[in-house]
């Protein structure tokens, strides 16, 4: 077995606003290996981008809370550190990609300027040293070095995501999380950035989170596997256990209400209900009230993670001794 | 079946500061009564514009729409908006950003109505809005929910009832199921499905999503900066794709398949905009194949075998 460079253990997040607390992320147990590619997945609202948050430290002030867990990166509980100390980290050790290239950059600062400050805080050498190796990680995104003179809005959509890889890259991050990085892309784009962060990764050995809604990208860029569904990860394996044999009804299901492009089906599988309400879970399975494969125990209690093979676990009821006659 | 549609030589440009921008031109189909035609391709091809321009939306610049054989796009705008207005209705992409946030579920799929039944009695109006909720599965506890309450799925069932309640036969649905959910998307496409068997209804449907527009169309056409570059049976593109940019277009689609080791054509380069374009082939920049003769001569659109037409010098090339 390879190291683990992240482990997660039992978090649970809230945000706690005026009106209501929304349990975005419940219980949740992930470990990533040194140089593996975890693809985590799951509909708007499951909670992906509030378990990177949660990495990163940067869950809204005041209203986003880690009410208990651990988060551990290289064996250091990430929680326990102060703001400072996160800073660093998140200028060496982790950097996230966001959605929306124009969240993480600068309008008004020319894109070199933007990627040799990474590189300054990570390491002390001097300006045109770090203004050199910008251009030159500008050239591995794809740009022409020439242009790191120019501003964001310069740019194009995809051109803009590729500067943020660099600035994400500059720093050598040992952990890379990639939230939804190109969902606003056209698919040649996507192509484009997608084989250029597997070059990246592979050249590096970079871990990496990727965070998607889209099966598609799983399969070819992940090792693991992890669906969410609720706030909590309903099944988790490698990315062969999970696309042959899937074992949670959600994950079953959304398979189903794919269009697929090599097979003809007349209908589509619908999921029946609406996703699930993280201001109002239920006390047994959170899946339950769309569950097509459910029985009474499951709106009595709520299911634990049970081992399906070696390596591949998921949370419904279906799999564990209790079943059998409920 | 006759063809409720025929697109001719459809042209609409856009005056620009930096030139004219060809953003549909000269763009000819049909589409069959009752059928669907899936329009893809990447963001800025000109997928909307044709909507809207089939829509009466835009002026076109030149060129025909027969609906049912009259020209609505020469027409007077007031014959139009008189005669033909409520026969041809849009879905768009966004619901939320079309839908007054002050106005009820109920409220909302009233207002069409309204608008095109002048004098209609407001107990009808509301009986028939009623139907409509119905009829494209909205639950009667929501009429009085306003669309922020609301999830995209059914916003997206508000834009259709509000569409469908002017009997339209003819619906351009522009990137429907795009912001939704996998989940959702089912819904509202097995929606649109039910709707076009039970009434008889032609679709034009607008989407950058392969497997969508495979699933809901019987033609496909592929649009490249403003041109269609090739259009075909749904069916035919996915085994018998010619043109490269609908090869480029298809391998670069992530195929949820752990043991599908495919060949991913990436292409160079960016999507550029049609403005002032020469008199080339509009792909010759990316594609990996391009001669000479793709920069000096502007491909047609032509038909290489039947029902498959693609606007490719060395179509035949890569026929399989
Ligand atoms: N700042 C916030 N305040 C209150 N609720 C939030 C906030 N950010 C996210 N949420 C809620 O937390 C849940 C999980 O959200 P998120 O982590 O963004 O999901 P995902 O990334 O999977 O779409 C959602 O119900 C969302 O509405
Ligand atoms: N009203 C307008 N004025 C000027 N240019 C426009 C207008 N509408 C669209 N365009 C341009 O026309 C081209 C086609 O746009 P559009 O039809 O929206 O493409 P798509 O729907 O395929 O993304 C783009 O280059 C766009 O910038
Ligand atoms: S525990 Fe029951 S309700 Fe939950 S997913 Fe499994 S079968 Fe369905
Ligand atoms: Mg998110
Ligand atoms: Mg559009």
């Amino acid at each position: 077995m390879s190291e683990n460079i992240l482990e997660i253990k039992d978090l649970v997040v809230h945000y706690e606003t005026d009106e209501e607390v929304v349990e975005a992320v419940n219980n949740i147990n992930l470990e990533i290996g040194k140089g593996q590619i975890l693809g985590l997945v799951g509909e708007t609202g499951a909670g992906k981008t509030t378990t990177a948050l949660s990495i990163m430290g940067l869950l809204p002030a005041k209203v986003g809370h880690v009410i208990q867990g651990s988060i551990k990166l290289e064996g250091e509980d990430l929680l326990q550190k102060s703001p400072k100390a996160m800073r660093e980290v998140r200028g060496k050790k982790i950097s996230m990609i966001f959605q929306d290239p124009m969240t993480a950059l600068n309008p008004v600062k020319t894109v070199g300027d933007q990627i040799s400050e990474v590189i300054l805080l990570h390491d002390h050498c001097s300006k045109a040293e770090a203004l050199k190796r910008a251009q030159d990680m500008l050239a591995k995104v794809g740009i022409v070095p020439e242009r790191y003179k120019d501003y964001p809005h310069q740019f194009s959509g995809g051109m803009k995501q590729r500067i943020v890889i660099a600035i994400a890259l500059a720093c050598e991050p040992e952990l890379l999380i990639a939230d939804e990085p190109t969902t606003a892309l056209d698919v040649t784009i996507q192509a484009q950035i997608l084989d250029m962060m597997r070059k990246l990764q592979k050249e590096k050995g970079t871990s990496m989170i990727m965070i998607t809604h889209d099966l598609g990208i799983v399969a070819e860029m992940c090792d693991h596997c992890a669906v969410m569904y609720g706030g909590e990860i309903v099944e988790y394996g490698t990315v062969e256990q999970i696309f042959d044999n899937p074992k949670h009804p959600y994950t079953k299901a959304l398979y189903r209400s794919i269009p697929s492009l090599d097979q003809d089906v007349e209908r589509l599988h619908v999921i029946p209900g609406m996703v699930s309400d993280p201001s109002n879970l239920p006390s047994y399975c959170t899946f339950c009230d769309r569950c097509e494969e459910k029985k009474g125990i499951c709106s009595e209690k709520d299911p634990w993670v049970i081992d399906v093979e070696p390596g591949h676990w998921t949370k419904c009821f279906q799999y564990t001794p209790e079943w059998e006659g409920k | 079946m006759a063809n409720l549609i025929e697109v001719k030589n459809l042209k609409k440009y856009f005056s620009t500061p930096r030139g004219m921008l060809h953003a549909v031109d000269n763009v000819t189909f049909n589409i069959e009564k009752g059928k669907t035609i899936g329009i893809v391709g990447e963001s800025g091809c000109g997928k909307s514009t044709l909507g809207k321009t089939l829509m009466r939306l835009h002026n076109p610049t030149s060129g025909e729409v027969l609906y049912k054989g009259a020209d609505i796009a020469s027409m007077d705008i007031k014959d139009f908006k008189k005669n033909y207005r409520s026969n041809i209705q849009m879905i768009f992409q966004d619901p939320y950003a079309s839908l007054d946030p002050r106005m009820s579920v109920l409220q909302l799929i009233e207002e069409p109505i309204k608008v095109n039944n002048k004098g209609m009695a407001k107990a009808e109006v509301t009986k028939k809005a009623k139907e409509m909720m119905e009829l494209v599965g909205l639950a009667k506890r929501l009429e009085m929910s306003y669309p922020h309450e609301l999830d995209g799925g059914r916003r997206q069932r508000i834009g259709v009832a509000r569409a469908l309640s002017l009997n339209p036969e003819f619906i351009v649905c522009d990137e429907p199921v795009s912001a939704l959910d996998v989940s959702i998307q089912a819904q509202i496409l097995n929606l649109l499905q039910d709707l076009q068997r039970d009434r008889g209804l032609t679709y034009m449907f607008i989407t950058h999503d392969m497997s969508v527009v495979k699933h809901i169309s019987d033609d496909i056409a592929v649009m490249y900066l403003g041109q269609m570059i090739e259009k075909c049976p749904a069916k035919e593109i996915f085994k018998n794709t010619i043109h490269p940019y609908s090869q480029a277009l298809l391998s670069a689609i992530p195929i949820p398949d752990v043991h599908l080791k495919k060949e991913r054509i990436v292409l160079k380069g960016e999507l550029t905009s049609p403005i002032d374009p020469k008199p080339c082939c509009r792909f010759a920049a990316r594609c990996p194949y391009a001669k000479d003769r793709c920069l000096a001569e502007e491909p047609k659109l032509r038909e290489l075998k039947e029902g498959h037409s693609v606007a490719c010098h060395f179509a035949e090339n890569f026929m399989h």
